[in-house]
């Protein structure tokens, strides 16, 4: 089968399965969205006006399928297939429930936060690549050295700190104790929104720790990862050939050594983008960063599973995504993953 | 058949025995030999294990004897957000961190160090060392149930996955990328927030439901690799049992891997709770140094200098239990590489042999 076409279904089916398995989630986890709807219900909180409901179970009833088909998109009382098929049609078409604490659609409260956690998450996945690429490759040049050894002893370091505990660190010196950077906060409050000068300065200010601790997420071990993909293919004898042969050593470091030693490393990346929207809910709690994760955060504080069941979809389908786009360019970067279609 | 041919081996087994008679002790003695001792003399000569067993073993006898040796942390013991080491990093007079007292112990008298507020005290005036030390039992407990659950898993569905082949293969392979695909975090939480787990190897349990599959996967090409070699053809062909060939001949071959991925297991399981425990998604039910830190940045710890130690001990001490695993799971290939420990094993008969070869 075509190489494209199988990645394909292959996203489909695990796009399809993901769906499947939030809509069970929503539908029976014991305590989940339509319990909890149930329960607020039977209090007051939500729903007709208090007097109209009867304290016993409203499970059932009319009002009750009314309210767990605006908020969640769930009819309790109809046949599952029915249910599941109500919940699929509305997720497809974009509608995602109601959120409970803010009282408006689920799509107004975070379709404007997903920019900024893209901008997070891809400037941080690009940071972190680069930089531990160029690290892993010089610290596998000076294999043996002081440096190596330094360096070595640091990055192990910086792997055993959870990233977001860095982020917590860096954000008390720098920003609270040195006023280097913002408390928190996404854009620069005086500054017109646009392509101007001032706008940007905030945008890239208020990015650069949220950014930077992201980056940190799979930094460590990343780097030492890279040294030893570089060490072992300065062992390979097609080097020796190259030197042979009187190529510019600075060519071959670049074409050749690299080249192969961050192969690997590109499919890590398949794994590492999920850390990264993961790791965002966390380090926009810590920054106060308005993007997808706060708002999964502000979901969990107020118990609005609406917004969380949300949040936890749109995260799962960008994650898909991207790595169906990483599975696509893979092959392309590596032309033989596509004759060896078993190799994953 | 197939016990027919088991039998034909506990055959030449005990024959094997009665030219050799080997006492329970003597058995005893090897085992001990081969699989505690050469180890631990192979880590204690890896700079790397040898530190990280040093680190480890320290938060070992910090979760239980430490627990017994320091009173539980109680609010207001003392004037809140005081510094650490008071009195000056220097021991002296009574109002300093370490104070010397004169207690009896079996009837004799004898000098018995006391720690006053050592690493200073939050804001609620608890003490912050007495706040390390209890958060220690429950964070190891979750740690090993959650390392032992997730590479449990991965190593099953891997391996059997890898072996079998065919439908079985693509169901837990399939099942495996949607795992993958599913971000860890956001589950977990939505998890948490339903289940609200008490108990911290509940907890544990709960954190290796998004781990397992980065194992599986890796494990499921090495055992592809491993199912064709062709000792493991011989024991097919004999009709050895699958179970017997899963455990005999393919896992000792991945046991380092297995053992590696383990330490690194219980290292994600140790940040994703603390993770959780700072979002405030899981019951707050024991001291915990995820509730410790995010307790100091929602209470004012970020806003003044002073506050350096209310912040910084706890994350300290989740890092520093973190690099100790990391040491011992870098140095850890040696102590799986079968010439290294064999050199190392002095009284058993195979390890002599082995090192004489060399």
């Amino acid at each position: 089968m075509n190489y494209y076409l199988k990645r394909g279904l292959q996203a489909l089916f695990t796009l399809w399965a993901v769906l499947t398995i939030t809509f069970v989630l929503t539908r029976w986890m014991p305590g989940g969205p339509v319990d909890f709807l149930r329960a607020q219900m039977i209090a007051g909180n939500v729903g007709p006006a208090s007097g109209e409901v009867t304290v016993q179970d409203p499970a059932g009833s009319e009002q009750f399928d009314d309210l767990a088909r605006r908020y969640v998109n769930v009819v309790p009382s109809a046949p599952i297939h029915e249910q599941y098929f109500t919940w699929m049609k509305a997720t497809l078409t974009g509608d995602l429930g109601r959120s409970i604490s803010f009282s408006k659609p689920v799509e107004a409260v975070v379709v404007p936060a997903i920019p900024w956690t893209l901008f997070l998450g891809t400037v941080g996945i690009i940071t972190s690549f680069v930089v531990r690429v160029v690290i892993g490759a010089v610290l596998a040049y000076r294999e043996g050295s002081w440096l190596d050894f330094g360096g070595s002893t640091a990055l192990l370091w910086i792997q055993s700190v959870p990233f977001f505990l860095i982020g917590l660190g860096l954000l008390y010196v720098t920003a609270y104790q040195w006023g280097w950077f913002p408390l928190g906060g996404r854009v620069n409050p005086d500054a017109t929104p646009g392509i101007n000068w001032p706008y940007v300065a905030g945008v890239l200010n208020h990015a650069a720790l949220p950014v930077f601790s992201l980056a940190m997420a799979s930094f460590g071990s990343g780097a030492i990862a890279m040294r030893a993909n570089s060490i072992q293919e300065l062992g390979k004898d097609y080097l020796r050939v190259a030197q042979l042969r009187g190529i510019n050593l600075r060519r071959v470091t670049t074409l050749y050594v690299a080249r192969n030693a961050i192969l690997p490393m590109y499919t890590g990346m398949l794994i590492q983008l999920g850390y990264i929207f993961s790791g965002a809910i966390l380090i926009e709690t810590i920054f106060n960063y308005k993007g997808l994760g706060f708002y999964l955060f502000r979901g969990i504080q107020a118990r609005d599973y609406p917004l969380m069941m949300a949040v936890f979809i749109l995260i799962t389908v960008s994650i898909v995504i991207a790595m169906f786009v990483a599975d696509v360019t893979y092959g392309w970067v590596d032309p033989r993953v596509k004759r060896d279609s078993e190799s994953y | 058949m197939a016990s027919e041919d088991s039998n034909i081996f506990k055959a030449l087994e005990s024959q094997s025995e009665a030219a050799e008679p080997m006492s329970t002790r003597e058995r005893w003695m090897a085992w001990i030999d081969l699989w505690i001792i050469a180890p631990a003399r192979i880590m204690w000569i890896d700079r790397r294990t040898r530190i990280g067993s040093i680190i480890v073993a320290l938060y070992l006898l910090t979760g239980s004897v430490g627990v017994w040796l320091t009173e539980e942390p109680e609010l207001n013991e003392a004037s809140p957000l005081r510094g650490p080491f008071p009195g000056g990093i220097i021991p002296g007079g009574q109002e300093s961190w370490l104070v010397v007292q004169d207690t009896t112990l079996l009837g004799l008298t004898v000098p018995w160090p006391t720690l006053n507020y050592v690493f200073g005290t939050n804001n609620t005036g608890q003490d912050i060392f007495e706040l390390l030390v209890h958060a220690t039992p429950p964070m190891l407990e979750m740690a090993l149930v959650g390392g032992i659950a997730t590479t449990l898993i991965g190593v099953v569905v891997g391996t059997f996955a890898g072996y079998k082949g065919g439908r079985i293969e693509r169901l837990l392979m399939t099942a495996t990328d949607i795992q993958m695909a599913v971000p860890g975090l956001p589950l977990l939480i939505v998890l948490a927030v339903a289940i609200e787990p008490q108990e911290p190897w509940v907890v544990g349990l709960l954190l290796s439901v998004d781990a397992w599959a980065g194992l599986s996967r890796s494990l499921h090409s090495q055992v592809l690799a491993l199912r064709s070699e062709s000792y493991v053809e011989a024991s097919r062909v004999l009709g050895l049992g699958e179970v017997s060939i899963l455990r005999d001949d393919i896992l000792p071959n991945i046991m380092p891997f297995i053992m590696i991925n383990f330490m690194g297991n219980t290292i994600r399981v140790i940040a994703a709770s603390v993770g959780l425990y700072f979002l405030g998604v899981l019951p707050y039910t024991t001291a915990n140094w995820g509730v410790m830190t995010q307790n100091a940045y929602s209470n004012g710890a970020m806003l003044s200098a002073g506050t350096w130690h209310w912040l910084f001990l706890p994350i300290f001490a989740i890092s520093l239990l973190g690099y100790g695993i990391i040491m011992i799971s870098q140095g850890m290939d040696r102590v799986f590489n079968p010439r290294v420990r064999a050199r190392q094993s002095s009284t058993s008969e195979g390890g002599e042999a082995v090192a004489a070869m060399e």
